[in-house]
């Protein structure tokens, strides 16, 4: 019987890629079969069979991390299992190969970049006993594959354009064994190359007897170059090396780059042809494909250092355009703090509007708004305010409220974004917690005084605050005006600034963000400038912002979603429209006047909108899409909102203050995935399900706790050790008390949260599937479900719903309209109608609050 | 809704026929619990849904403690709709 090979792919167009590659190249019936299996590695590592490497920077921030693992291989007989992964995009791989390349200098370079990497890996992991000695290892770049059908083209078509070869790559780094390898002699030239460099001292003999039945054997050559160089032929064998390469049309992979990688399987001529241009190089080509470019495009003669590969070409004008893209890529590289981030877009696009603020009639461009937040960390600095002191804002969605975040940011003060639903010892203890010395606050929201009444009652127990800095027009004893704030900076010269900006790395603290404390008191949240940026990076290119982008931000500046929302919109030099407070008029409003063309919100601020909108018409024409997330989103409301706002590409985010953005549609998905999951997990991200009694990875498909890990996530709660260790594990998961099912291709649908689960009568119910069920009644606008206790059942269900305008209903009418529909055990007990639910500050809704409401209710019934 | 107490039984005898399998309205004994015949949590939510259908009150979970047996239904249906 044929012996079939699975291959893990960690990402879905990997395996569909790499299933379809080889069944077009070898024939239909290829035992090949590549799952998608996104916890492969994490399950590996569960069993101690897979480890794992971290990149860090000199700041200590992550930049990649390698792992190795086994997997079957996909040429049997050549290999047995094994697999060093870059998990990272090009851009973070390109740092870790530095990082790499830089602690192995010692290593002689001649088997080129990966060959050292490899060895250094490898050297590691022997060292550590991790790998026995007769397994393979195997070096493979994380790399976009093309469709199968591209591929096919690219090995059958005919070439569409001419060019020279700019450069032949074996990208597997081989650490041979001692071993027979059953190979057809014509590979024996190539094999002794790589195996035989001086060096590795390794021997090896080949076998010219018949390949056994299932045994292919194949070298894979790779094409760097232009913008998805596919098809290779050559006209002669040596010599000039012309060739005649099949330009495709490549498509934009998630981390930007159009490199790609493409795996031929070798006839003899261009085998013959490979070790040619390997000798007359000199060397054996791998690595970080970035770095081979220059700026005008060509193939680094200078990483190369072989005087006579002199065939280095820029083939279109393609390229020209992928080395600029490349280039970019290469800055955003070094954009590692807030600071870099600002003088970037600042210097970019510096007449480009950066943050309008309709209600003002004020729009800040980017060289004006980098000029206010200089004013700020000058100011700052006068104060006296040194280097990782912290620093408070207490007000809604000001325009002094970017400019003093960003301030912060180039000063080196971390920020601590606070509630403005605070009360007095709310803010009392998030000030004394965080050992703010500077605070930013309005007189009031809401009501005019109440934030400066609130400060004066708490003041005395705060001696570690030392300055307060006033927001408003209105002076107050004690109290520095934001007039008297900036002057103070005017004593404090460019280059004062500039040394403290060059103090500030990407490993230093951005932002303090409390969570809401439902479970406990608060926890400052500490999020790096480098997670900030990485993650609003990554938001930015899932969603396909552009310079061109005008993203409406209805959502509180305070909250990590309002947060990563306004600087993913700025990290692209888009514009950013500022509601100041959430009123679903005042967001629609913004949107019509600024021509949106993305928003983000929670989902009652888009219920809301949606019930404006039949109200009056609002021009939403430019809106192509956004994101909602912040709490369960029902696909009922996903549709309206696509339909009635008229925004295609809507999609849902998951995301958390400690792991920030971690999971997230993108444009490109199919509606029902956009409409009934929350995507997948972010580039530098990784996601599992468990069991949340066994801590085993859940069966695909059933609802476990989602955990999440990757580089972006916090450093840790601010002076909260032990807090930090039950969130965080020891292999840096974060246990997010969310039900959630992952589908084999990597999706994630969000059932519930653990804590809100329901067991009624021994049968778990998740609110979430409840919720998006009523919102299928016609008469109902949204609803939300809570357990109660039950002496019956233990718990019982408990609806509350906001019914369309116009519209009533009666209790029994809706317990049969469930029943006709659905399981009896999951028919809430009560409906209760309600006008409005009561909501954070954040737009969430408080289910603690509505459980006690349903139980009071239910008492008073008996 | 107005109802004698022979119309509730009637009602409730049906009721229980219908969701406890083997159940013979007629020869129902009013003091047997209902569970000893074989009704589940399961059946008694379908009885509840049923009840709230035939008499037009909202019942809930717990309310399950009061229908041990057809008489105490009967009780307890009477006290909501009143005769």
């Amino acid at each position: 019987m044929e012996q079939a090979w699975e291959i893990d792919a960690f990402r879905p167009q990997d395996a569909s890629g790499v299933t379809d590659l080889y069944r077009a190249v070898y024939g239909e019936n290829y035992p090949v079969r590549t799952v998608y299996d996104p916890q492969a590695l994490i399950r590996q590592e569960a069993a101690g069979e897979a480890w794992r490497m971290v990149a860090r920077a000199s700041d200590g921030s992550v930049v990649g991390h390698v792992a190795f693992y086994r997997s079957s291989p996909p040429n049997p007989g050549l290999y047995e299992h094994g697999q060093l992964m870059v998990r990272h995009d090009f851009r973070q791989t390109d740092i870790a190969f530095q990082l790499m390349e830089q602690s192995v200098a010692s290593i002689p370079r001649r088997n080129g970049m990966e060959a050292i990497w490899g060895e250094a890996v490898c050297n590691h992991l022997f060292s550590q006993q991790m790998v026995r000695d007769n397994q393979f290892i195997e070096m493979a770049l994380e790399v976009e594959l093309m469709p199968a059908e591209s591929y096919v083209k690219a090995l059958s078509g005919p070439p569409v354009c001419k060019g020279r070869v700019s450069a032949l790559v074996v990208c597997r780094s081989f650490q041979p064994r001692p071993q027979t390898l059953y190979l057809p002699p014509v590979y024996e030239e190539i094999l002794r190359f790589l195996y035989e460099a001086p060096e590795w001292g390794h021997t090896f003999e080949v076998s010219t007897a018949p390949l056994p039945a299932h045994v292919e054997t194949q070298a894979f050559l790779c094409v760097f170059g232009e913008a998805g160089v596919a098809r290779l032929t050559f006209d002669r064998v040596g010599g000039d090396f012309e060739g005649r390469l099949a330009v495709l049309e490549s498509e934009a992979s998630s981390a930007g780059t159009v490199i790609r990688q493409v795996f031929l399987r070798l006839t003899e001529p261009w085998v013959g042809t490979a070790v040619e241009i390997l000798r007359r190089c000199g060397y054996f080509i791998g690595g970080a494909l970035p770095r081979w470019f220059d700026d005008d495009g060509l193939l680094m003669q200078k990483t190369l250092n072989a005087p006579d590969f002199e065939q280095i070409f820029l083939l279109t004008k393609r390229a020209r355009k992928l080395c600029e893209m490349i280039r970019q890529d290469r800055e955003m590289v070094c954009i590692r703090t807030m600071g870099d981030l600002l003088h970037k877009t600042s210097q970019d696009y510096p007449n480009k509007v950066a943050l309008l603020f309709p209600q003002r009639q004020l729009a800040l461009t980017y060289a004006e708004f980098q000029s206010a937040a200089a004013q700020v960390a000058k100011a700052i600095m006068g104060l006296g305010i040194e280097r990782g002191d912290h620093t408070a804002i207490w007000a809604p969605n000001i325009p002094e409220y970017m400019t003093i975040e960003f301030g912060c940011a180039l000063a080196g003060v971390p920020l601590v974004m606070v509630n403005t639903n605070y009360r007095a010892c709310e803010l009392e203890y998030v000030l004394q917690q965080s050992d703010t010395r500077l605070l930013f606050l309005v007189s009031g929201v809401g009501r005019p005084g109440a934030y400066v009444e609130a400060l004066q009652e708490i003041k005395k127990q705060l001696p570690q605050l030392q300055y307060v800095v006033l927001l408003d027009e209105t002076s107050q004893s004690g109290m520095l005006s934001w007039a008297e704030f900036l002057a103070g900076g005017s004593k404090i010269a460019d280059d004062s600034l500039k040394e403290r900006e060059q103090s500030v790395s990407g490993s230093d603290i951005f932002t303090l963000q409390y969570t809401s404390g439902t479970t406990g008191a608060p926890k400052g949240a500490m999020l790096s400038h480098a997670a900030y940026i990485e993650n609003t990076r990554a938001i930015a290119e899932r969603q396909g912002l552009m310079s061109e982008d005008v993203v409406c931000v209805p959502l509180p500046f305070f909250h990590a979603y309002g947060c990563l929302t306004t600087i993913s919109a700025l990290i692209v030099g888009a514009e950013v429209a500022v509601v100041e407070r959430f009123r679903a008029q005042e967001m629609l409003r913004t949107m019509e006047m600024s021509r949106a063309t993305t928003v983000s919100g929670t989902p009652t601020m888009f219920v809301a909108a949606l019930e404006e909108m039949t109200r009056r018409p609002y021009d939403l024409s430019a809106l192509r899409g956004g994101n909602v997330a912040g709490a369960f989103c029902p696909p009922e409301l996903v549709r309206a909102v696509i339909e009635k706002l008229g925004a295609p590409e809507f999609g849902i985010l998951y995301g958390s203050t400690e792991a920030l953005v971690s999971l997230m549609n993108a444009p490109s998905d199919s509606v029902g995935r956009r409409v009934g999951s929350v995507g997948n997990a972010m580039p530098s991200y990784e996601v599992k399900v468990i069991d949340p009694q066994t801590g085993e990875i859940a069966p695909e498909g059933v609802a476990g706790e989602l955990c999440i890990r990757g580089t972006s996530m916090m450093t840790g709660y601010y002076k909260m050790e032990e807090q930090t260790a039950k969130a965080l594990d020891s292999a840096g998961w974060l246990y997010t008390g969310d039900l959630a099912t992952l589908d084999s291709s990597g999706y994630c649908a969000i059932t519930g949260r653990i804590k809100d689960l329901i067991i009624r009568g021994g049968e778990n119910i998740y609110p979430a599937e409840i919720e998006a069920f009523l919102m299928t009644h016609p008469k109902i606008l949204d609803a939300q479900v809570v357990g109660i206790p039950c002496d019956y059942y233990g718990e019982d269900l408990v609806a509350f719903v906001r019914l369309r305008q116009g519209q009533s209903a009666s209790v029994l009418e809706m317990k049969r309209y469930c029943r006709e529909r659905i399981a009896i055990n999951k028919v809430p007990a009560m409906f209760f109608f309600v006008e409005a639910y009561p909501l954070t500050a954040s737009g969430k809704v408080q289910k603690f609050k509505l459980r006690d409401m349903a139980v009071e209710e239910m008492r008073e019934k008996q | 809704m107005k109802m004698d107490k022979q119309q509730i039984e009637s009602a409730l005898r049906e009721i229980i026929a219908k969701r406890v399998l083997g159940v013979n309205p007629a020869t129902l004994d009013p003091t047997q619990e209902l569970a000893m015949l074989g009704a589940d949590s399961l059946a008694f939510s379908w009885i509840l849904a049923d009840m709230e259908d035939a008499f037009g009150f909202v019942m809930r979970g717990s309310d399950i403690r009061k229908l041990k047996t057809l008489e105490t239904a009967i009780e307890y249906v009477e006290q909501h709709v009143g005769q």
